[in-house]
């Protein structure tokens, strides 16, 4: 997948746990763990919009377009 | 989807309730016949049997006083039984939370799979050995008719359940 999540970057930079940013999004754990993973099939706005509000962010810091992966 | 969820409960208790009875009936015929117990009788100058219901008088069966005519009806109701069975297994798909998952898919395989097969088998079964009845003919094309119909809602389960993990998948 050429695009790459990086929540838990901005996790450590707002020293906050997975648990936590869980709870304030209104999402499951392992929701939040298939995201992280690079598994998920996509993103809704609103999903985006409360990680962003949660971790005082833009989009840009949370997904990143990395070129020359193979599936691009 | 209420409505469906409800309606889906009924028949599938419906079902179930037939399922064992029909069943019940099947294994006490069985047993009835085997064993010769008081509950069998021949009747009109040993051309008819009956059976009566347990503890009674009251005749439920009656048929010709011959073994294929005796077996014939034990594994019909037998055999009802077990589709009862699987349609009441195929109407507790609908009662539930969610519909699309594997074990309803399960559920639908089993009643096309059984609809396809055994009416076909037991009608060809019968007619190498002995005469078979007019409306058996439209019995098996009826049972293949319902196998056809299930045997597409579960390529739209399948199809539901794909679309389905796919959206679990999208946070």
């Amino acid at each position: 997948m050429p695009i790459i999540v990086n929540v838990d970057v901005m996790l450590a930079r707002r020293k906050m746990q997975s648990k936590e940013l869980a709870e304030k999004l209104g999402i499951t754990q392992a929701n939040l763990s298939i995201l992280k993973t690079g598994k998920a099939k996509g993103i809704r706005f609103d999903t985006l919009e409360a990680i962003c509000h949660a971790l005082q962010c833009q989009p840009g810091d949370i997904l990143e377009y990395l070129e020359g992966s193979p599936d691009t | 989807m209420k409505t469906v969820r409800i309606v889906s409960k009924i028949l599938h208790v419906v079902a179930l309730v037939l399922s064992v009875l029909y069943l019940a009936t099947s294994l006490y015929s069985c047993v009835v016949l085997t064993l010769k117990t008081p509950q069998f009788s021949i009747i009109d100058g040993g051309r008819r049997f009956k059976i009566v219901y347990p503890f009674t008088d009251t005749a439920f069966l009656l048929g010709e006083n011959t073994v294929a005519q005796m077996a014939t009806m034990v594994l019909l109701i037998g055999l009802y039984g077990v589709f009862f069975y699987l349609i009441s297994n195929v109407f507790r798909i609908f009662s539930g939370q969610k519909w699309f998952t594997e074990q309803g898919i399960n559920r639908l395989r089993w009643f096309y799979l059984s609809n396809f097969t055994v009416p076909i088998t037991v009608y060809a079964l019968f007619k190498t050995f002995w005469a078979v009845e007019s409306p058996a003919e439209l019995l098996v094309a009826l049972h293949g008719l319902l196998g056809v119909f299930t045997f597409f809602i579960a390529a739209i389960f399948e199809q539901g359940l794909h679309l389905q993990n796919e959206q679990d998948l999208i946070i």
